[in-house]
C-alpha cells in the first residue's frame, strides 16, 4: 500500500532528481505486482519500512516498534487518506474551475492552494467600506428584481451585478461583467454603497436609466474607470454625465426628487434584505458568487446551466 | 602488545566523518574494509606522479612504475609468506584469481573438486561450470553440526580421484577457519592439488603460504584496507608453470608471429592488458600497512571485539561455534522472525550501524538449511570496544521491542 504513496512522492520528486526517479520506477513496478498478488520485486516497500521505524526507533523504540509491527495497518490508513484527499483535491479543483474557489459556491472561508491569496474571494471588509464581514445570502425570489437597472436581452440568463463603485474589488471585478455583456444574458445592476460618501451615485444610477436604459452602462462605465477620489466630488459626475451630451443638471435635479429617493431606499433595502454582505456580489441565474472571480468561473456556471 | 585503536584511527579518514549526524560504526569489514590514507596516498601518487604504462615504455615514469609495482609484488609475497615475488599474480580480487585457476588447471572429465560446504558463490560457480562444461565432479564436504570442519569425513572422501581440494580459508558465513596445513598434507598425500580462499583470511591473520603448503591461494585487495579491483593469487613456481593462461594478450608474451607465440615468465604471462597499476601500489601500500601494525595484533583486537559481541547480543541465534577464537571477526546471527534486512536497514538508521544483512553470497548453504538470511556483523583491527558495546546496546534494544 505504502508504494502507492511512494509512487506519486518519487514520481513528482523525481521531475527534479533521479535518484528519485529510480525509486519512482520501482514504487510503480511495485505498485504494478500488488496489484496482481504479487510480491515486491525490489521490496521496495520492506525498505521503506525498515528505514521509516528505523530512523523512529533510535529514540523511541517502542513507537519504533509499534510502527514497524503495524507498518500496513498504517499503510493502508495513509493510502486511504491519500486517496481520500486525492478526491477532495479533485473537487477543489472542480470548484476552482467553475466557481472560482476551491470551496465551492459557497462563501467557505477557507484557504484555497489555486488561489492562495485568496485573490478571488476577496470582498470589501467592514474597516474600508462599512458593511458586515460575513453573512447568509438568501435567494433572489426573496426580493423583487425587478426594481432595479436591467439590460434585457431576452435570454434565459440573468446575471446580477451588486458592486460599488468606490471598493477595490468590484473595480477588479468591473471589466469581467464587462466581458460578460457581450454574452447572451440579461444584466441587472444594483448599487451598494459600502462608502457613505458615494450614497449619492444610487439616485443618479436611476435617474440616468430612467432617462435612457443604455446610458447607466455608459456611466458605470466611465465611474469604474475614474479614480477613486473623483467619486466624492459631484461636479466631476455632472461633467461624465454632460460628455454624454445630454443635461447633466436635468438628472441632479432628478436626484433630488422624492420618487427618486424613495427607489434608492428601497433597493439598498432590498439589498440588505438579501444579505449581502460583501461586494462584488454576483449572482449568476440565481447562483450567488461573492468575490472578484474570473470571467471563465461566470461562464462555466452559465454553461453548466445550459448556454 | 595492545594496539593503539584510537592512534589507528586516525589514518583512516572515513572514520573522522559523521553518517546522519552521528559517528559512523563500520562492521560490515568482511564484505568491504576501510582504507587509511597511507593507502589513498599510494593511490593518488600512482595518477599524480606515475600515470604511465608498467613493463612496457623505456622512459622514466614508467620504469619507475615498474619498479615500484615490482616493489608491491615483493611486499604481497613476503606478508604471505611465498618464496618468490613472481609467485604473485595480480588479479582483480578472489573471485578473478579462482576463476583464473578453474579455468587454467588441467581438469579433465571425472575429476573430483572438493569444497566446504559453505563456500562463497565465488569458489562454488567456477567448478559448477567446469562440471557443465568439461564434466568434472564437484563434492561437497559437510560441515559438522557446529558448521566447523569435518577433517575425517574429508579424508574418508579423498581418492586419487581427487585433482583439486578448492576451499574457503575462513569463512565470511561465521568465521571458522578450516585446518588448511592437515588438509593440504592430505590432499597432498592424495595426489591433489590445494586452492585457498583467502579472501577472508588474508585481512585477519597471518598467513604464510609456505608453512600452510597450499598450492594455491586467492585474496582480495578491499578486504585487506587495499584498494577494490586489486587482488591476487599465488601460486607455487613448479605449479604455475605448469597452468595453461586463460586471459591472454599484452604483456603475457614476448613475441608472436601470425601463427605462434611465446609466453613470457611467470607471473606475466598471466597479468593480461594493462594492469590497475594504481590497485597495485594501494596493495602494496596496504600490505606494509598490515605488517606494521601486525597480523598477530589485527587477530587479537578482532577477537576481543568479537567476544564483546559474543557476550552481549541476546536473543538472537549465532551461526557457527559460540566460541569467538574459533570465529575471527565474524559474528553472524540468524534473526528468527525479524527481517535480517530489517534490522540492518534499522541499525544504520538509527544508530549509524553498517552491518550486512542476506545470505552474504553463501546461498547454497542458506538454501541447505531452509534459511533465508542472517545479520553478519564483522569487526576489523580499526572497531573499538566501545563500538562493540554500542552494537551490542542497539541491536538488543531494537530486538527485544521487535520480538
Amino acid at each position: 500500500m505504502i508504494c502507492i504513496i511512494a509512487l506519486v512522492v518519487f514520481g513528482i520528486l523525481g521531475i527534479f532528481s533521479a535518484t528519485h526517479r529510480k525509486l519512482a520506477w520501482e514504487a510503480l513496478d511495485c505498485v504494478i505486482r500488488k496489484t496482481t498478488f504479487r510480491k515486491c520485486r525490489t521490496a521496495l516497500d520492506e525498505r521503506l519500512r525498515s528505514k521509516i521505524s528505523g530512523k523512529v526507533i533510535g529514540k523511541f523504540p517502542k513507537t519504533g516498534a509499534f510502527i514497524y509491527k503495524h507498518f500496513t495497518v498504517f499503510s493502508y490508513a495513509f493510502t486511504l487518506l491519500f486517496i481520500i484527499s486525492l478526491i477532495y483535491s479533485g473537487i477543489s479543483m472542480y470548484n476552482f474551475a467553475v466557481y472560482g474557489n476551491c470551496n465551492g459556491p459557497e462563501e467557505i472561508p477557507g484557504f484555497c492552494i489555486f488561489d492562495p491569496a485568496g485573490g478571488q474571494t476577496k470582498v470589501t471588509s467592514s474597516e474600508t467600506c462599512k458593511i458586515p464581514e460575513s453573512g447568509t445570502l438568501k435567494t433572489l425570489d426573496t426580493i423583487n428584481i425587478t426594481r432595479f437597472p436591467r439590460l434585457d436581452r431576452g435570454s434565459n440568463h440573468t446575471v446580477v451585478f451588486i458592486g460599488c463603485y468606490a471598493c477595490p474589488y468590484t473595480r477588479q471585478s468591473y471589466p469581467e461583467l464587462q466581458k460578460l455583456m457581450r454574452e447572451d444574458v440579461n444584466i441587472v445592476f444594483a448599487h451598494f454603497p459600502t462608502k457613505g460618501m458615494t450614497e449619492y451615485l444610487s439616485a443618479y444610477d436611476y435617474c440616468l436609466y430612467e432617462k435612457d436604459p443604455e446610458l447607466l452602462w455608459h456611466f458605470n462605465d466611465a465611474l469604474f474607470q475614474e479614480p477613486v477620489e473623483s467619486l466624492t466630488n459631484e461636479q466631476r459626475i455632472l461633467d461624465i454625465i454632460s460628455s454624454f451630451g445630454i443635461d447633466a443638471h436635468e438628472i441632479q435635479e432628478c436626484t433630488t426628487m422624492n420618487a427618486t429617493q424613495s427607489r434608492v431606499q428601497e433597493q439598498l433595502a432590498a439589498l440588505q434584505t438579501l444579505g449581502v454582505y460583501g461586494t462584488p456580489t454576483v449572482f449568476v441565474d440565481g447562483q450567488p458568487l461573492v468575490g472578484p472571480r474570473p470571467f471563465r468561473t461566470y461562464k462555466s456556471l452559465l454553461r453548466k446551466n445550459g448556454n | 602488545m595492545a594496539i593503539n585503536t584510537l592512534k589507528i584511527r586516525e589514518d583512516f579518514p572515513i572514520l573522522q566523518k559523521r553518517i546522519g549526524g552521528k559517528p559512523l560504526v563500520y562492521f560490515d569489514n568482511a564484505c568491504m574494509s576501510l582504507r587509511p590514507k597511507q593507502v589513498l596516498s599510494a593511490i593518488q601518487h600512482y595518477y599524480e606522479d606515475l600515470s604511465a604504462c608498467g613493463g612496457r615504455s623505456s622512459h622514466r615514469l614508467a620504469t619507475q612504475l615498474t619498479e615500484e609495482m615490482e616493489r608491491a609484488r615483493k611486499s604481497v609475497s613476503a606478508f604471505f609468506g611465498a618464496k618468490r615475488a613472481e609467485e604473485i599474480i595480480f588479479t582483480k580480487n578472489t573471485t578473478e584469481g579462482i576463476n583464473l585457476v578453474a579455468n587454467s588447471l588441467a581438469l579433465h572429465k571425472g575429476d573430483v573438486v572438493l569444497t566446504t560446504d559453505k563456500e562463497h558463490n565465488s569458489n562454488l560457480l567456477p567448478w559448477q561450470f567446469l562440471a557443465k562444461r568439461k564434466g568434472i565432479v564437484h563434492e561437497v564436504v559437510d560441515s559438522q553440526k557446529d558448521n566447523t570442519f569435518d577433517i575425517d569425513r574429508f579424508e574418508r572422501m579423498m581418492s586419487k580421484k581427487v585433482k583439486l581440494v578448492a576451499m574457503v580459508h575462513t569463512s565470511n558465513l561465521d568465521g571458522t577457519t578450516i585446518p588448511a596445513r592437515e588438509i593440504c598434507k592430505i590432499a597432498h598425500e592424495h595426489g591433489a592439488l590445494v586452492l585457498l580462499d583467502g579472501a577472508q583470511s588474508a585481512p585477519h591473520k597471518n598467513v604464510d603460504v609456505r608453512k600452510i603448503d597450499c598450492d594455491f591461494y586467492a585474496f582480495s585487495g578491499h578486504k585487506m584496507c587495499g584498494p577494490s579491483g586489486i587482488g591476487g593469487l599465488y601460486g607455487k613456481k613448479e605449479m604455475l608453470e605448469q597452468l595453461q593462461p586463460f586471459l591472454v594478450g599484452g604483456e603475457t608474451v614476448t613475441d608472436t608471429t601470425y601463427t605462434t607465440y611465446e609466453l613470457e615468465e611467470i607471473p606475466h604471462r598471466f597479468e593480461a592488458g594493462l594492469q590497475h597499476y594504481a590497485g597495485i601500489l594501494g596493495l602494496g601500500a596496504a600490505v606494509e600497512y598490515l605488517k606494521k601494525i601486525g597480523m598477530a595484533n589485527v587477530e587479537a583486537q578482532e577477537l576481543l571485539l568479537n567476544s564483546a559481541i559474543t557476550q552481549g547480543v541476546e536473543q538472537l541465534q549465532l551461526i557457527g561455534p559460540v566460541d569467538p577464537k574459533l570465529r575471527g571477526g565474524i559474528c553472524n546471527y540468524l534473526t528468527g522472525s525479524i527481517d535480517p534486512h530489517a534490522l540492518a536497514i534499522m541499525l544504520d538508521q538509527s544508530a549509524s550501524i553498517m552491518v550486512r544483512s542476506g545470505a552474504h553470497c553463501v546461498h547454497s548453504w542458506f538454501n541447505k538449511h531452509h534459511l533465508k538470511g542472517s545479520l553478519r556483523a564483522s569487526v576489523s583491527f580499526y572497531n573499538t570496544v566501545d563500538e562493540a558495546k554500542f552494537f551490542v546496546e542497539q541491536i538488543n534494544k531494537i530486538v527485544k521491542n521487535l520480538k
